[in-house]
């Protein structure tokens, strides 16, 4: 009676003996390669993040640069300030004259190296930092690099280092830019 | 042979499930792959910066009347180490010149060698050279 009730039992037992070790290898097999591709997309967006923001500061530099009347750059801040001048008549019977001269200033907030220094920009007037660098949702970075160097006539070079506080990855980029209208330029 | 024919069903069903499983695996790992080799863009802007660096010497240069091709880019920045792994990748600088009048169109075109697999940049600008 038995053996008629549960015969082809031991088939499904030898069936289930196999395909569950296979359904373990194969599940901890997912989890692993499920676990290293959230892993690389982390890297991934940390390296791009890295890798955007100092394309970012190198951009606006030279953008700000093509214009600038006057340029200081002091190396040990590092800091780099624009000087384009704005010529306004105010009164037309006087016959007065105002100049006024508009700033803009990249300065490094934090030391050279330092866990979380960003790059702020911002116009002298106000003491406001505001960070162009840093604080990102997706990866933290640092200023490792930031120099300034005078090549020719009137052509500053300029590189930027930066590392990702996510990966530790590095990286640095040169560039330089000619400034047609520069009067006055001094690196120190 | 009785009892398997009973089993049918199972064991299609077996089939379907790990080969779905494995398919699925494979998809993943498949997808996984190609993203290693993505930074390659971070030495594309790396050599468009070296090329607007050329760009900026010879401006300067033609700013004072003299045009001339071959001033010296800063050494360093002809190699990177942008994700490349410890590896240093080096660029080659090429510049051609192509004249009418006093405008110049240039052609800055940056070379580089990675995993033996070659790729380049070229970037033209107008110079005007002052007389």
């Amino acid at each position: 009676m038995l053996n008629k009730k549960f015969s082809g039992g031991g088939f499904v037992f030898a069936e289930f003996a196999i395909a569950l070790p296979l359904l373990i290898l194969l599940g901890w097999g997912l989890a692993t390669v499920g676990m290293k591709i959230f892993y690389l997309g982390k890297i991934q967006l940390a390296d791009y993040v890295l890798e955007e923001e100092v394309h970012d500061v190198l951009s606006r530099l030279v953008y700000d640069a093509r214009a600038a009347k006057s340029l200081e750059a002091v190396n040990g801040a590092p800091l780099l300030t624009f000087t384009y001048r704005t010529i306004k008549e105010s009164n037309a019977i006087d016959g007065v004259i105002l100049s006024s001269s508009e700033e803009r200033v990249y300065v490094l907030a934090g030391g050279l190296g330092k866990e979380g220094s960003k790059i702020n920009y911002k116009r002298i007037e106000e003491y406001l930092g505001n960070p162009i660098t840093g604080d990102n949702y997706f990866g933290q970075t640092r200023v490792t690099q930031f120099e300034f160097k005078k090549f020719d006539d009137k052509v500053l070079h300029v590189t930027l280092e930066m590392q990702s506080e996510v990966t530790g990855h590095k990286i640095k980029m040169s560039t330089a830019v000619y400034m047609p209208g520069c009067e006055s330029f001094y690196v120190y | 042979m009785n009892s398997l024919k009973n089993q049918r069903g199972f064991m299609l069903l077996n089939v379907i499930i790990l080969t779905l499983i494995t398919s699925f695996a494979a998809m993943i790992l498949l997808n996984a792959a190609p993203r290693i080799k993505n930074p390659q863009a971070a030495i594309r802007l790396t050599a468009i910066h070296l090329a607007n660096e050329k760009f900026a010497l010879i401006e300067s240069k033609a700013a004072s009347g003299v045009f001339d091709l071959n001033c010296p880019i800063n050494s360093e920045d002809l190699t990177t180490e942008n994700f490349s792994e410890g590896n240093q990748i080096e660029f080659t600088v090429s510049t051609t010149d192509n004249p009418s009048g006093n405008l110049h169109r240039v052609t800055v075109k940056v070379e580089w060698t990675v995993e033996g697999r070659k790729d380049f940049v070229e970037v033209e600008r107008t110079i005007r050279v002052v007389e």
